[in-house]
């Protein structure tokens, strides 16, 4: 039966995978020399949706297509790969989530905000942006969210958040819900589907929670107790322990190699970090390249496609704010998750 | 044709002096007759003045709201103690009147409120407290001494459940004791304690596991049985105030709810003339009204502004133009055929030139229903069960009703009640006239086709679209070959008509296959390249041709549903004749009644809505809602569409 349900998401998946950009399109693009010739090559492309009237490149709506793929190949999943599949997918609505937090937080004019929302397309969302954006207060986006799942991590961190008006606290709340549940569900798989989800997303987790642990450690300068309390204890390769150590100060160099990532040398532990970030990344997208060649009949043919497609929308948000910044198209390449 | 067509609209630009702008607005609000459109001209701009009233009553409503719902539990007053708004309505004026009188109120319930809400905090601490002093009884320990430790750090508070776990893991630098006392829901009562020295290690811990200290009342005192004796009677004199203060609010209520309702009135009626207000452009002393008027109501409308101006208000009255303009769309149905609307409003809402389906389609409905549901019986049982929704008063039930009486008619013409052949068949009998049945449900099909057509040349003509008219699948065009094709392939058949009349075929056939360069070519109409639509236009030659066919098909099931009525009703009386015959016979009524009934109205909807409307009906339309004082104006409630 599930042999049947992955036919139909492959199906998909390969009429859909002609839709990617070519070599000598990404090519093109790093080459242009504006945004607006840029946004003239890209509405030549299958990322046509992306380019509005007035030649502007709505990324969001990219990534809207992404959580629109994923809303279709859920369809097709076995019961138990359709659940993960559709909670992993639920990172899109907590991005907007974010946003919106931010918004109301920071007092700025919904309308605008909007548009940096990710159009997720209809009735796979939980909760109604525009309401919540027009929600006076942290505390009324909250009220708003009573029938949502996320509304019991929000309030366990509602009152720190009121005593020191930080976002982080809510923001941190939502991330461990959202990564907990995608462990739990993880290993609720059996079989192959089990040994998919471990090698797919088992990685990504355990390469976020190392870099939470660093960020708390470098940037928040955290007590350990506190990295403790804000990461995740069960991540596959990076568990409690791992944890524990980065808490106690081990050096991220000794870390990273334990993941198999070697950063360059000569590198602080910031600029590090956001090399590792991009390692893990480019890892990533070789890994999802590899798979998608494969005649895959299960979960992990499908997260590969997906993780193909965000990964050449991060890539193109890189070269459309590297255009407006002013980089040339080689820095810009340097940047990319694929290779140049 | 009125029956059948939105109604006409005219343009109307009022253009209407400061002072006389909000009795004018009153007066347009009170007739529910012109739909406000938003004008964007040069040199005109809304005033700013407005919107910060508009913005004001929106807070007036809401204070309102707070206070009633702090008297009433509802933010608006029930139907009964709403006022009709008076006749001079002036939101510049009346937001200050409104304001102080609603600040005399706050006043008194928010007094109330600071009491009520002091006494329920102290009640939650209370219980709170008892709880945790409950969980010390075994300690027999004077709870103030807890309080005091030198060398120990004890705290009592919330964790999220999952999170007393993450706390024990976090102190793995220093001895703890986390002792969970009691879990509730998803949150779980702990004491931790730790030496005085890591304090601050507990704290931080705790603080980031999201922990909600609790600190044990002043009340309680001594060892935790007298402290709980105590809270006990500190208890009951506050459960006796908040008794005492239940009454207060009943006698505030009596007291303060006529004026409430009165102001909420006021205000919700002087905040839509606001909100309306707020869109006109104003340019110098002048504001722009501008909107869409129905052709009926204009004179009712000029007489009413200059009335209320007590001048004439510069009013120009200009026709519409629906290519691009978005005119809105009010049908006024007669109320026998109002609790029919839903067939068609479900679908969608027929736009300004559009004919709006909704007698054709109850008639074609009721028909259809009828055919595949006839029996006299089980159409009286429909009729019974439509009867008695609609005293329930569910609009839906007269169309229940009126599909039972339908299917009464076809069971005469049918000669069934209840499966028996107790009536003589006024026409035939399904079973055993099967193929006039069917033939004459496809040909009810065919005939229903063509009204769809027709429908759809009409709306062309209106909208003055030619293409659509001449040269499109439901144009002339396809329905010459409509008729060709099944009128002159059987008339060949038959030999009454020459085998010449075939020719048209192919050249309809061409026309529809070229409509787009044609229409390009007379009419200058857009579309895509040439190549583009000559591929396009033959897959929708085939597409069209198949569906002739399988659209006048679709209408046997009318006839395959009567015999299977017929069929299954006669099998439940057969198996009715043993011992539990009766029960047999009461089983499959309801199974045909309930089930049948359903599945059968969906199909008739089917064949309406794809078949029917397919043809001719987009139901785009934007609905005319007038400038009102009502939500929902007399529109909705008189049940005229809008």
């Amino acid at each position: 039966m599930s042999l049947f349900s992955y036919a139909a998401a492959q199906g998909y998946i390969r009429a859909r995978l002609s839709r990617l950009l070519d070599g000598p399109a990404w090519a093109g693009l790093l080459q242009a020399t504006s945004r607006t010739e840029l946004a003239r090559l890209l509405g030549a492309t299958a990322m046509a949706s992306a380019v509005t009237p007035d030649g502007h490149i709505a990324v969001q709506a990219l990534r809207g297509e992404v959580a629109r793929a994923a809303r279709v190949l859920i369809r097709f999943l076995p019961r138990g790969s359709a659940e993960l599949l559709a909670w992993y997918s639920r990172r899109f609505e907590i991005e907007n989530l974010k946003a919106v937090l931010r918004t109301v937080h920071y007092r700025l004019e919904p309308s605008r905000a909007s548009a940096s929302l990710i159009p997720i397309p209809r009735g796979s969302a939980s909760v109604r942006w525009e309401t919540l954006l027009e929600a006076g207060s942290v505390a009324a986006v909250l009220e708003e969210l009573r029938e949502s799942p996320y509304a019991r991590p929000l309030e366990n961190a509602m009152e720190r958040y009121q005593q020191e008006r930080r976002l982080f606290y809510l923001e941190v709340a939502i991330d461990l819900f959202y990564f907990q549940r995608l462990v739990r569900l993880m290993e609720s798989q059996s079989g192959r589907e089990a040994a998919d989800a471990r090698r797919f997303l088992g990685r990504w987790i355990a390469v976020q929670n190392l870099l939470w642990a660093y960020r708390y450690r470098l940037y928040g300068r955290m007590t350990p107790e506190e990295i403790i309390n804000f990461t995740l204890h069960r991540a596959f390769a990076v568990g409690l322990d791992t944890v524990r150590r980065v808490s106690l100060g081990s050096l991220l160099t000794v870390e990273a190699e334990r993941l198999g990532f070697r950063p360059s040398p000569g590198l602080s532990e910031v600029e590090m970090l956001t090399e590792i970030e991009l390692l893990a990344e480019r890892e990533r997208f070789r890994n999802a390249a590899a798979a998608i060649g494969r005649p895959l009949f299960q979960l992990g043919g499908v997260l590969a496609y997906l993780w193909l497609l965000e990964g050449e929308v991060r890539d193109l948000a890189v070269i459309v704010e590297g255009k407006t910044t002013g980089l040339s198209g080689s820095e810009l390449a340097g940047r990319l998750v694929r290779a140049a | 044709m009125s029956m059948l067509a939105p109604e006409r609209m005219l343009e109307a630009n009022l253009f209407v002096l400061e002072p006389d702008l909000e009795v004018v607005t009153a007066a347009l609000a009170r007739m529910e007759a012109l739909h406000l459109e938003d004008v964007v001209q040069e040199g005109w701009t809304p005033s700013s003045e407005w919107t910060e009233r508009d913005n004001c009553y929106s807070g007036l409503t809401a204070r309102l709201g707070e206070m009633l719902k702090a008297l009433t539990g509802k933010t608006i007053p029930g139907r009964e103690a709403q006022e009709e708004p008076d006749q001079d309505l002036r939101p510049s004026r009346d937001w200050r009147e409104i304001e102080s009188r609603l600040a005399a109120v706050e006043t008194r319930v928010q007094a109330w409120q600071r009491r009520h809400k002091a006494a329920s905090e102290a009640m939650d601490q209370l219980k709170l407290g008892e709880s945790q002093v409950q969980l010390l009884l075994p300690l027999d320990v004077p709870v103030e001494d807890l309080r005091g430790l030198e060398y120990q750090t004890v705290t009592l508070g919330i964790l999220p459940t999952e999170n007393v776990k993450r706390v024990a893991e976090a102190l793995f630098q220093i001895p703890f004791i986390l002792i969970p006392l009691q879990s509730h829901s998803d949150r779980t009562l702990v004491l931790a304690a730790s030496s005085t020295g890591n304090a601050a290690i507990l704290e931080r811990a705790l603080k980031s596991a999201f922990f909600e200290p609790i600190a044990l009342p002043p009340e309680a005192l001594g060892r935790p049985a007298e402290a709980l004796a105590a809270l006990k009677r500190k208890a009951q004199e506050i459960h006796a105030m908040l008794e005492s203060l239940d009454r207060e609010r009943e006698k505030l209520s009596a007291e303060l709810l006529p004026e409430l309702a009165r102001l909420w009135s006021r205000a919700d009626a002087d905040g839509k003339l606001a909100q309306a207000i707020r869109r006109f452009p104003k340019h110098g002393e002048v504001f722009l009204i501008s909107g869409w008027v129905p052709v009926s109501d204009l004179e009712r409308v000029r007489t009413a502004v200059n009335r209320a101006a007590g001048h004439p208000v510069a009013m120009e009255v200009l026709k519409p133009d629906p290519d691009r303009q978005s005119v809105p769309s009010l049908v006024r149905t007669p109320r026998w055929l109002q609790p029919f609307e839903a067939l068609v409003t479900t679908f969608g809402l027929s736009s300004y030139q559009e004919l709006d389906p909704t007698l054709i389609v109850t008639v074609s409905f009721l028909i259809m229903y009828g055919m595949m549901f006839g029996d006299l019986g089980h159409g009286l049982l429909l009729l019974l069960i439509g009867l008695w929704l609609r005293h329930r008063r569910l609009d839906f039930g007269i169309m229940v009703a009126a599909a039972g009486v339908s299917g009464m008619v076809f069971g005469l013409l049918f000669g069934s009640a209840f499966g028996h052949q107790i009536v003589r068949a006024g026409w035939l009998r399904p079973l055993e006239g099967m193929w006039t049945v069917l033939i004459t449900a496809v040909g009810g099909g065919v005939v229903l086709l063509n009204i769809g057509f027709v429908l759809n040349l009409v709306n062309a003509w209106r909208s003055r679209d030619w293409p659509r008219l001449l040269l499109e699948k439901n144009g002339v065009a396809g329905l010459a070959l409509y008729w060709t094709l099944i009128g002159g392939g059987l008339g060949v058949y038959f030999g009454i008509l020459p085998k010449t009349i075939l020719l048209f075929i192919p050249v309809l056939s061409l026309v529809l296959w070229l409509h787009e360069p044609l229409a390009k070519w007379l009419w200058r109409s857009p579309s895509g390249s040439l190549g583009e639509s000559l591929v396009t236009g033959f897959f929708e030659l085939f597409e069209t041709v198949t569906g002739y066919a399988s659209n006048s098909l679709s209408f046997i099931r009318l006839g395959a549903f009567a015999v299977a009525h017929e069929g299954l009703s006669s099998l439940v009386v057969s198996y009715s004749k043993g011992r539990w015959g009766g029960l047999v016979l009461l089983l499959g009524t309801v199974l045909l009644v309930g089930f049948e009934g359903v599945i059968v109205g969906i199909q008739a909807l089917r064949l309406e809505y794809y078949e029917f409307f397919g043809r001719f009906f987009q139901g785009r339309g934007l609905p005319f809602v007038p400038l009102s004082l009502h939500t929902g104006g007399r529109h909705a409630s008189v049940g005229i569409r809008a």
